[in-house]
């Protein structure tokens, strides 16, 4: 089994694909634009975003929501000491029934409890909510007045920069006309008056600044700061900064924290614009819409053997195993690079010479009894598996310590699905000779 | 860890009235079982070096390990008792050495108590945490966290009293029980209470 998975079950940076932008990165990171048919890595695709949602109730909304709702969950709290989740739990507590007297009602009442650090609301002091949702109210923040005081000037500051900006443009403007009316020998307050019917208003004055006067006289110290330093009461600087609003330094005075949202992005490719990956619109499918992967369009190599380590200029056999993602058969050339064009070589490598052909990928295959026959008639290939084949090569360290890193070449014909469906007639897909650069990293070498 | 090796100790278990003690758990050495316990099995319970004493109520999951066994330079010679007192819960996994535990307790999934720290009462030790200090915690702990972090909790964790009655009555129905001499109500109290004092 861990023949079949090469790259997964070892280490998944073994085999690193360089990207467009010259980046190396394993397959498994990239994307594939299939317009442009190159790799993408992380890096050469830009990120936009998509939407957001929340991570506990996976409830999703657009980014104007979100802004409004400043990048919160409306329904799900977090714990104010350890940021996890807060889970709602009941507690039933016997309530005197004003019918009868003798007989109480049982209620139930809930409070949010962490279940990590056990924190619950009622250590605050905040009594038990007879519903589960929706009554836990947020406390009030003690300056939203001078905020709102604030934005309120700054939004008019900002309005009357605007106007100033405008009536500099209108005056850039009147000032050529002016030049140009003097020909027809107008009078300038006319021209005042057509521009006064674009809608400009006279400046209005400006408000004034709010201001707070500085206190000339503090009170002095309390004596609780000298005396009373309970380590276990006070709240830690990152609990404070969760709740920028208020920074209580009493753990008494922390209030459950809304859970913030989680971003989802759109990759897009740098060089076409094309999409080259959208998720689904609910946050909790694993589909996509668009997943161009390079899994699923380039060939996967990965390393089979040896699990030893190699040992320094003895030329050693390395089975190296790729494997076909499309449904077409294709076939593949390995080149050696030159250690010119790679600082990080290591040890040559002598892939096999001559044409590999890989067959299609066949899902039902998995369920088939292996055929032994369609050994193939490439002299190089080891095992062969449905669209899978191990190849030897043979590989030679140079270095004496250190890792062991080859570079190839790999050509490979790749079958263009896209181009075929936009062109009209053409019912064969073009295919198309695309080369890779890989880097493997076959461990360190035998001291 | 147990060496199977190491000295052959005699293996004398009481248990006492309404306790349900599998029989696929490893208990091992003097160990008394309070009323009401359930000791699920795969729990291993090992007396090596002086008697365990586990008190009523309290549940000891799967893969539970409590042993008492002592250090090789520390208290040589001398058979120290290991005490647990009641309502404690041990999750899967945790390892419990300490010398004495008091009551409602909560150790949680894969913790480990060393034998030089005194869990006091309503203490719950979050899950894979590792607590060795020769220290004794104050009632009311909840270490969580990977890194360890300490903070007092305001109620102590609720005593699992339902979980106890279900299991008393399903396990029965799927794994055999172990059947020792019972003890008898009054003396298993009067045991606990010295001991703890």
């Amino acid at each position: 089994m861990a023949a079949c998975l090469p790259g997964l079950l070892r280490n998944i940076d073994l085999v690193k694909f360089r990207c467009s932008c010259g980046k190396l990165s394993p397959i498994y990171r990239q994307y594939f634009c299939r317009y442009c048919l190159s790799l993408r890595c992380w890096y050469c695709v830009s990120h936009e975003v998509d939407s957001y949602f929340c991570g506990n109730c996976l409830e999703s909304m657009p980014s104007t929501e979100a802004k409004m709702k400043r990048n919160r969950c409306g329904n799900c709290l977090c714990c104010p000491i350890c940021l996890h989740n807060l889970s709602v739990r009941a507690s039933s507590h016997s309530v005197p029934n004003p019918a009868d007297p003798n007989k109480p009602l049982s209620k139930k009442l809930y409070y949010l409890s962490c279940g990590q650090c056990r924190w619950t609301t009622r250590d605050i002091g905040m009594p038990d909510k007879p519903a589960a949702s929706g009554l836990w109210a947020d406390p009030e923040n003690l300056h939203m007045s001078r905020i709102e005081v604030l934005i309120e000037f700054y939004q008019s500051l900002a309005s009357i920069e605007k106007l100033e900006k405008q009536r500099k443009k209108v005056s850039a403007r009147r000032r050529t006309l002016t030049m140009y009316d003097r020909q027809t020998g107008r009078r300038r307050s006319s021209l005042v008056s057509s521009f006064s019917s674009l809608g400009l208003s006279t400046s209005q004055p400006p408000m004034e600044a709010p201001i707070i006067s500085p206190l000339s006289e503090l009170p002095p110290l309390s004596e609780e700061f000298y005396s009373s330093t309970e380590l276990s009461d006070s709240s830690t600087l990152p609990q404070r900064h969760a709740v920028p609003e208020s920074q209580p330094p009493s753990r008494r005075s922390l209030n459950p924290i809304h859970r913030q949202l989680v971003l989802r992005r759109n990759a897009r490719c740098r060089g076409c614009d094309h999409n080259l990956c959208k998720p689904d619109y609910i946050p909790g499918s694993i589909k996509f819409k668009i997943e161009l992967l390079a899994l699923h369009h380039v060939p996967e190599v990965g390393l089979v053997a040896p699990r030893n380590p190699l040992a320094f200029s003895v030329e050693s056999r390395v089975i190296i195993s790729i494997s076909n993602p499309s449904d077409q058969p294709t076939s593949l050339w390995l080149q050696p690079l030159s250690n010119r064009e790679l600082d990080d070589v290591t040890a040559t490598i002598i892939p096999p010479d001559g044409e590999l052909h890989l067959a299609a990928k066949d899902d039902m295959a998995e369920f088939e009894e292996p055929s032994s026959g369609d050994a193939g008639t490439d002299d190089a290939v080891v095992y062969r598996r449905s669209n899978k084949i191990h190849v030897a090569t043979s590989v030679t360290p140079h270095k004496p310590a250190g890792d062991v890193v080859v570079a190839l070449r790999m050509a490979y014909d790749y079958h263009n699905t896209v181009m075929a469906l936009q062109s009209k007639g053409e019912t064969a897909a073009k295919v198309s000779r695309l080369s890779q650069t890989l880097i493997l990293n076959l461990g360190s070498v035998q001291l | 860890m147990a060496n199977p090796t190491s000295v052959a100790v005699k293996t004398s278990l009481r248990i006492g009235p309404q306790a349900t003690v599998c029989q696929d758990s490893e208990i091992r050495g003097e160990v008394i079982i309070g009323p009401k316990t359930v000791i699920h099995p795969k729990a291993r319970i090992i007396a090596e070096s002086g008697p365990i004493i586990i008190g009523e109520g309290n549940l000891v999951e799967e893969l539970v390990t409590i042993i008492n066994k002592c250090d090789e330079d520390s208290d040589r010679g001398q058979r120290v008792p290991l005490i647990i007192g009641n309502y404690n819960v041990l999750e899967v996994g945790c390892r419990l050495e300490a010398l004495g535990t008091g009551d409602y307790n909560v150790l949680e999934v894969k913790s480990q108590v060393g034998r030089n720290t005194v869990l006091s009462n309503g203490c719950v030790i979050g899950a894979m945490c590792k607590v060795v200090t020769r220290e004794t915690l104050p009632d009311f702990t909840v270490i969580y966290g990977k890194d360890h972090e300490r903070r007092i909790q305001h109620e102590r964790p609720q005593p699992q009293l339902l979980q106890l009655d279900l299991l008393s009555k399903v396990l029965p129905s799927y794994h055999h029980l172990k059947k020792a001499r019972n003890i008898s109500r009054q003396s298993s109290v009067s045991s606990t209470a010295s001991s703890t004092n």
